[in-house]
């Protein structure tokens, strides 16, 4: 195969993406193939030592944010035979509650991961705030001098900013935890829509 | 393998390939050929998501008559190979404490 027919292969595959991203990820692969054929490889070893236009094709979709593969999908699917169709409008009472369902899960998934990341932001800033009110109570407590409030205070306010730090650790863990959790599905989603189309 | 992990690896082989300057994709993967074999598929957005990290910078520049991009190192990036020799080297002792049998 031709550097050109290679290229092409790949296009054709993708005619539904945004032509600037498509030309952008094709560059990478047109100047690998000049650079191995500058290493000393005919144009036709070049290409055969890449991997497939499809392999290719699908490494691309699956690198567009996840909005783009959507909008690729439905181009794709425009075209539909009556069967289909009937077949689509027949199962609706089927395929909507599990396609509802099937989004709701993911949805939950993504929020429950972030609830994980809210609670111990909440009892941070909750300690926190603590922290400063009681300093504050402390330096009122002064004018009415009532001294065993006057030396607890700024103990206590170093305890509760303490405990405050040690939640914000907790946050900083369930972050990490929630983005890749969050990755994960996202990534699930968008390799579910392109497994679809090998099938095709 | 823990998908996470290969990651995490990947970019430090990619990183460790630009360590000593400035690179183009076909030299990358001729130099990790030895250690670690890549495809471009791989190797691209492991370089797209380097440079949204600012671990990495791209140039265009004129090579015989046609565009190549050159990959360059930041600081950013040299600080992220250094965390990942840091954890590896960690990891290796738990190793070498697991496989000599624990604390016989």
């Amino acid at each position: 195969m031709k550097r050109e027919e290679y290229l092409d292969r790949i296009r054709a595959l993708l005619q539904n993406l945004p032509p600037e991203d498509l030309e952008r990820s094709l560059a990478f692969y047109a100047e690998s193939i000049a650079d191995r054929m500058e290493d000393g490889m005919s144009e036709e070893e070049a290409v055969a030592s890449m991997e497939s236009p499809e392999e290719a094709a699908n490494a691309i979709l699956l690198e567009q944010p996840l909005p783009t593969l959507v909008k690729v999908r439905v181009k794709e699917r425009r075209q539909l035979s009556a069967l289909e169709i009937l077949l689509l409008v027949l199962g609706f009472p089927l395929w909507l509650p599990l396609l509802l369902t099937a989004l709701v899960l993911v949805f939950t998934f993504i929020l429950l991961a972030w609830v994980l990341v809210l609670v111990p932001a909440s009892v941070c800033l909750a300690l926190g705030g603590s922290a400063i009110a009681v300093l504050f109570a402390g330096v009122l407590s002064l004018t009415k001098i009532a001294l065993p409030a006057l030396l607890a205070a700024p103990g206590a306010a170093l305890v509760l900013a303490g405990l405050a730090i040690l939640a914000g650790f907790v946050v900083l863990g369930t972050l990490r935890l929630a983005l890749i959790v969050t990755r994960a599905l996202v990534r699930g989603l968008k390799s579910l829509l392109i497994r679809k189309e090998d099938k095709q | 393998m823990d998908n996470q992990l290969k990651r995490g690896m990947l970019d430090a082989c990619v990183l460790a390939a630009i360590q000593d300057g400035e690179s183009y994709g076909y030299q990358m993967l001729k130099d990790m050929k030895p250690y670690v074999e890549l495809s471009e598929s791989t190797l691209y957005p492991i370089l797209r998501r380097l440079e949204a990290a600012r671990c990495l910078t791209v140039r265009t520049a004129e090579h015989n008559g046609r565009l190549r991009k050159y990959y360059a190192i930041t600081p950013q990036g040299l600080s992220r190979l250094e965390d990942f020799k840091r954890e590896w080297k960690e990891l290796l002792s738990i190793y070498r404490f697991v496989t000599k049998g624990g604390a016989s």
